[in-house]
């Protein structure tokens, strides 16, 4: 069976975790110690503990479970990842005190699904884990005092989601029907050209609908909007980032099968140049901030795709170094938003006014984030971007990428308004409390943009171990 | 002033003396050339005893009074003559 | 095998010059001794060979040629900067210092230079270094001089440039090697020996000298009168050794330096008309090229600096103490000043080769060499300069200054001259002494090998020199009313380049300067309005046109957005709806069209 404890170091500290936080929900009463005190320190370890298992390889579980560059890369992420978003949810005013443990640890579980996810080698596993990620964000969507549209957008939620994933695993049915086997190294081996294999193909587009759906690409996005803006600031913030996260891990795996010029690659490129597109055009009109963020990463969904399809190493390590960068900035942008809120208001364009006088290093900050977005350098977003597109031009795809540029230029329009509003627009009387100023705000804002910029200034240490990942899929 | 001042001052009522000293080493010094000559003469000339004696006066002289009694009175200007002082 | 070490001597200075401004406090003056002991470390440890080769935009640059002729050089300029920043390290003025360590070090880069491009330059650092020398003393007269200075210095360096530019396209190398004497040779050749020349003050690229070293600071004119005039030695003997021409240009400086010593008023300007002087000595012992005479060249270098720095450091005390040093404002100090006197006439009767001191085993070399190799004129103007410099250093200058005929002058205000200058000349003094009573201190390190080595303290020659110099004395003692000094200019060879000065501020620098005015106005009245006037039209079309194409196509897309956004209507029946129409869409499309 092959369980070796050793390499499955981040996954059994993210259980602890998961384990003590449990303990904790079922149990809490006035003498223990509250979950959001103690968990950034948790969710540090486990960070401490993906880094020392980034080394790690091996195939475990009758090879269903694999571990090596890229799953520890991505467990790496997801794990910094999850102690950010922790640590922006430890001030969460929309969420009752009784229900914080709870909250945290169907958190954890997602988090701890998506690392399950980096490592699946084969696609039943790979749905689990899915699902089990998923269905612990379904819990907090709705967590947001006792509004209408927290509860309407956690039920869009789980109905799309589930549509989604019950079309994935109608796909995975065809796929195991066509070539017998549900193991991605096998399936790489087969041949998936619509001429050969039409079921297979059938099988394998549905099934992607389901990372689709996870990674908000049209037209499977339409959920993507409605729950940022009806869940809280906090919870936004985790679901923007992580789940993408896992959506891509798989894609990359999956990328391995999807050779330029085949059917199901020249499909995916379409479905990128759309929500490309799609996601930027909507986000021009929005006026709420959450909102625009969630067209805007329906438009970074199809970006991600330029790397996939590429089907070179550096591609696939393009994709996973935007994931990684996106999720950064992201991050960053939703942690400004939340210091902004501080009642877990939603956010309106017009809020920002006069932030830069009310809050100079959040407005700054929010304006590290925004230059990120749109990808200018030397911030983060620049250099994603430009891996993107090195790696994908004249590889079949030249029309993606002159489409990502173009999109890049439409999108500056409302990243700016972002900075516009904080920046020049006058300070009228606004019915928003004061920003929080603290230091716990103010350092974690300037630990991301200062994250956002070395990323910038100093991709190659990550870039470079994302490539070996990739190339380790091809070799 | 100093101890080393107040002897060079006390040598300068000496001066008489002192004089006299300097004629005698001179004279001396002419004597030893007439027995120490050199073995490779630069010139020549410089073999005979006394020469280098009479070479150091005479250019000296010739030195003095040329360049301070006739050049000088004719490339001298003022001080200030550039304008630069 | 032992280990090769290489520590360049310039980099302590270049330090000093670093960190000096930026010291706070009283005691940073003590820090001045330490690049120059560092140097002599350096020197002392370093061993012959090839060191630090830089590669710099494809040419090789060699920045430490050690081998015997560099060495020696080398290390009487180490000594030389020790007693040099001693006597110095009463100065506040940190410019001064600052400058000082920049000229030092450029002396030590050149002397180390094995190409062109690295001597070039540190030859220019050495002109900026020492023209603020001269600047930094900060009277009408100094800025002037300084000026002057700087122009013909920077003269001089464009002529060496263009000798090893020339040089460059025809050979294709910068190294700095030997040139062959010989009539033909290419103007290259002759370029960089005019350059070289310049800083060696040779009659007639001399009269900068006279000019700015009487003018520079007490401290500074010490440090310039060793380093410029024997780094172009150095680099003469490197590169021209052999070359006639130099042997008759020395000769005719070193008697034209002890002429013009004579009639000289200023006890600075007399030392400086004898710099002049002395290196004819040197530069007629390379233009014979023999190994004798060059051996003698570097030997009475080295001599030079030793007692040259001592008589300035001896005139600067005067200067400093009595706040002349004008002769005929001197005199009837001796009494007052003892020990400056005493180690003034240490250095005058090294300069003039009396036995015991150190000039007497250097310039006799240089004249027996002369004359072995049969150069029977040169010799004989060697030693009519040798009986100038007696007169007019050895007795003329410390006669007028300390004596001059008058009583002790007990009423003049002497400033109290402080010890570190005092231990300075001491060193040198000291050290003059020493070589001249055991001369192979200095003979260890001579580059060339002769065939039978000189003795100096052999009978005759010690006899030689006493009757030389006794005699010489005598004929001054004679003619004591006849030489007193006189407050005036003697005209030299500079009416020549202030003519050139002035004439091409007249017929060339006005006109022009009239011209642009002209220029300017045209400029202003026409060419400015019109380009205001295009500009205005240019916004015009940027705001109506362009702007107007711009916005209306942001404006559109945007509409297209706002369409685009009426899809997100907030019901999930549509939601999925949607979803699945478009991606059977995609997918049937790429299926079936694929």
């Amino acid at each position: 069976m092959n369980l070796d404890l050793a390499l499955l170091v981040p996954e059994c500290a993210m259980l602890l975790l998961v384990a003590v936080l449990f303990v904790q929900a079922l149990s809490a009463g006035p003498a223990s110690v509250a979950a959001h005190r103690w968990l950034p320190l948790g969710a540090l370890a486990v960070t401490a503990a993906a880094v020392v298992a980034l080394p790690a390889e091996g195939m475990l579980l009758w090879d269903a479970y694999k571990v090596d560059g890229l799953s520890q890369f991505f467990k790496l992420c997801v794990a910094g990842g999850f102690c950010i978003a922790v640590l922006n949810a430890t001030r969460q005013p929309t969420l009752e005190e009784g229900k914080r443990a709870d909250y945290f640890l169907f958190l954890g579980v997602s988090a701890w699904g998506l690392m399950l996810l980096a490592s699946s080698a084969e696609l039943v596993t790979l749905y689990l884990a899915l699902e089990l990620s998923s269905y612990s964000l379904y819990v907090l969507i709705p967590l947001r005092g006792r509004t209408r549209e927290g509860a309407e957008a956690g039920v869009k939620y789980i109905l799309f989601g589930a549509a989604a994933t019950a079309i994935s695993l109608y796909g995975l049915s065809y796929i195991m029907a066509a070539h017998q086997t549900t193991y991605i190294a096998a399936l790489a081996a087969r041949d998936w050209s619509w001429a050969a294999s039409p079921t297979a193909v059938v099988g394998l587009s549905l099934f992607l609908c389901g990372m689709f759906y996870k990674l908000a690409l049209f037209p499977f996005h339409f959920w993507c909007p409605d729950v940022y803006q009806g869940s809280s600031n906090e919870t936004a913030a985790y679901v923007a980032t992580l789940p993408k996260l896992g959506a891509v891990v798989v894609l990359v795996r999956l990328a391995a099968v999807l050779h330029p010029g085949l059917e199901i690659t020249t499909a995916i490129a379409w479905l990128g140049v759309l929500s490309m597109t799609f996601g930027n055009l909507c986000a021009l009109v929005q006026k709420d901030v959450k909102r625009m963020l969630g067209f805007s990463s329906v438009a970074h969904a199809g970006y991600v795709t330029v790397g996939l399809v590429s089907g070179t190493a550096e591609g696939l390590a393009a994709a996973a170094f935007y994931a990684l960068v996106y999720v950064v900035m992201n991050l960053l942008c939703f942690w400004v938003v939340a210091r902004v809120a501080v009642d877990g208001r939603n956010l309106v364009l017009s809020d920002l006014n006069g932030l830069h006088r009310r809050s100079p290093v959040l407005a700054f900050a929010l304006g590290v984030g925004a230059f990120a977005l749109v990808g200018l350098p030397p911030t983060a977003g620049f250099m994603g971007k430009l891996f993107l597109i090195t790696a994908a031009w004249n590889h079949g795809y030249n029309w993606l990428v002159i489409a990502l540029a173009l999109n890049s230029a439409i999108a500056i329009y409302y990243y700016l308004s972002l900075v516009r509003h904080a920046y020049t627009e006058p300070d009228e009387n606004t019915s928003l409390p004061a920003p929080d100023q603290s230091a716990f705000s103010l350092g974690g804002a300037v630990a991301l943009a200062a994250a956002t910029l070395v990323l910038g200034i100093v991709p190659s240490p990550l870039f470079e171990k994302a490539v070996q990942a990739g190339m380790a899929l091809f070799g | 002033m100093n101890g080393l001042g107040a002897f060079l001052e006390r040598q300068r009522e000496l001066r008489g003396a002192w004089l006299k000293a300097l004629y005698g080493v001179l004279a001396a010094l002419v004597l030893l050339n007439l027995f120490v000559g050199p073995h490779e003469p630069h010139f020549g000339l410089d073999a005979y005893p006394g020469f280098w004696a009479l070479f150091g006066l005479v250019v000296g002289v010739l030195m003095v009074v040329i360049m301070k009694r006739m050049v000088q009175p004719v490339i001298v200007r003022r001080e200030d003559h550039y304008g630069d002082v | 095998m032992e280990t090769s070490s290489f520590i360049h001597p310039a980099i302590g200075f270049l330090a000093l010059a670093a960190v000096l401004p930026f010291l706070r406090g009283q005691w940073w003056n003590w820090l001045l001794p330490a690049p120059a002991v560092l140097a002599v470390f350096a020197v002392f440890t370093m061993t012959p060979g090839d060191h630090l080769t830089l590669h710099w935009l494809g040419q090789t640059l060699l920045l430490g040629r050690v081998d015997k002729l560099s060495l020696v050089f080398a290390q009487v300029f180490a000594v030389m900067s020790v007693a040099g920043m001693l006597y110095a390290m009463h100065v506040k003025d940190r410019g001064q210092h600052i400058a000082a360590a920049l000229y030092v070090s450029g002396g030590f880069g050149c002397v180390f230079a094995g190409d062109y491009l690295t001597l070039f330059v540190f030859w220019e650092l050495m002109s900026i270094g020492s023209t603020f020398l001269v600047l930094l003393n900060r009277t009408r007269e100094s800025v002037l001089a300084g000026f002057r200075y700087f122009l013909y210095h920077t003269a001089g360096g464009l002529l060496l440039l263009a000798g090893l530019l020339l040089r460059y396209k025809a050979l294709g190398t910068w190294e700095f090697t030997a040139m062959a004497p010989s009539a033909n040779a290419p103007l290259y050749e002759w370029l960089i020996l005019a350059g070289f020349c310049v800083n060696a003050a040779v009659v007639p690229l001399h009269a900068w000298l006279p000019d700015a070293y009487p003018r520079g600071t007490v401290t500074g004119s010490v440090f310039m009168c060793a380093y410029t005039t024997k780094t172009a030695v150095y680099v003469l003997a490197r590169g021209f050794a052999g070359w006639e021409i130099l042997a008759a240009a020395g000769t005719v400086m070193a008697v034209y330096g002890v002429l013009y010593a004579c009639i000289e008023n200023n006890a600075r300007r007399i030392l400086s008309y004898h710099i002049v002087s002395q290196v004819g000595y040197m530069v007629a012992g390379i233009g014979v090229g023999t190994a004798m005479t060059l051996n003698g060249a570097v030997a009475h270098a080295y001599a030079h600096i030793l007692y040259k720095g001592l008589l300035f450091m001896g005139t600067g005390c005067l200067l400093y103490a009595a706040g002349t040093a004008k002769l005929d404002k001197l005199g009837g100090l001796a009494a007052r000043l003892p020990w400056v006197m005493v180690l003034y006439m240490v250095a005058a009767l090294s300069i003039s080769g009396m036995p015991v001191f150190n000039g007497f085993i250097s310039k006799t070399m240089t004249i027996t060499g002369a004359a072995e190799a049969h150069r029977t004129l040169v010799a004989l103007g060697l030693e009519i300069a040798a009986v100038g410099t007696f007169i007019s250093v050895g007795i003329k200058l410390p006669y007028f200054a300390f004596w001059g005929g008058k009583p002790t002058d007990n009423d003049r205000v002497l400033a109290p001259i402080p010890w570190n200058m005092y231990a300075g000349m001491s060193v040198l003094a000291v050290l003059c002494i020493l070589q001249g009573v055991a001369p192979s201190i200095l003979y260890a390190y001579l580059p060339f090998e002769v065939e039978h080595p000189y003795v100096p303290w052999s009978v005759w020659h010690v006899l030689q020199s006493l009757l030389l110099l006794g005699f010489s004395g005598l004929a001054f003692y004679l003619l004591r009313k006849v030489i007193t000094p006189h407050e005036g200019l003697n005209l030299d060879v500079d009416i020549a380049y202030r003519a050139v000065g002035t004439g091409a501020l007249r017929f060339v620098c006005r006109p022009l300067a009239f011209l642009d005015d002209r220029w300017t106005e045209a400029y202003r009245t026409g060419g400015l309005r019109g380009l205001m006037g295009i500009a205005l039209g240019s916004v015009w079309f940027d705001r109506q046109a362009i702007d107007g194409v711009v916005d209306g196509s942001a404006r559109t897309v945007r509409g297209i957005g706002g369409l685009g956004a009426r899809t997100q209507n907030g019901s999930l029946q549509d939601y999925l709806g949607l979803a699945a129409f478009f991606a059977l869409c995609v997918f049937g499309l790429v299926w079936y069209l694929g």
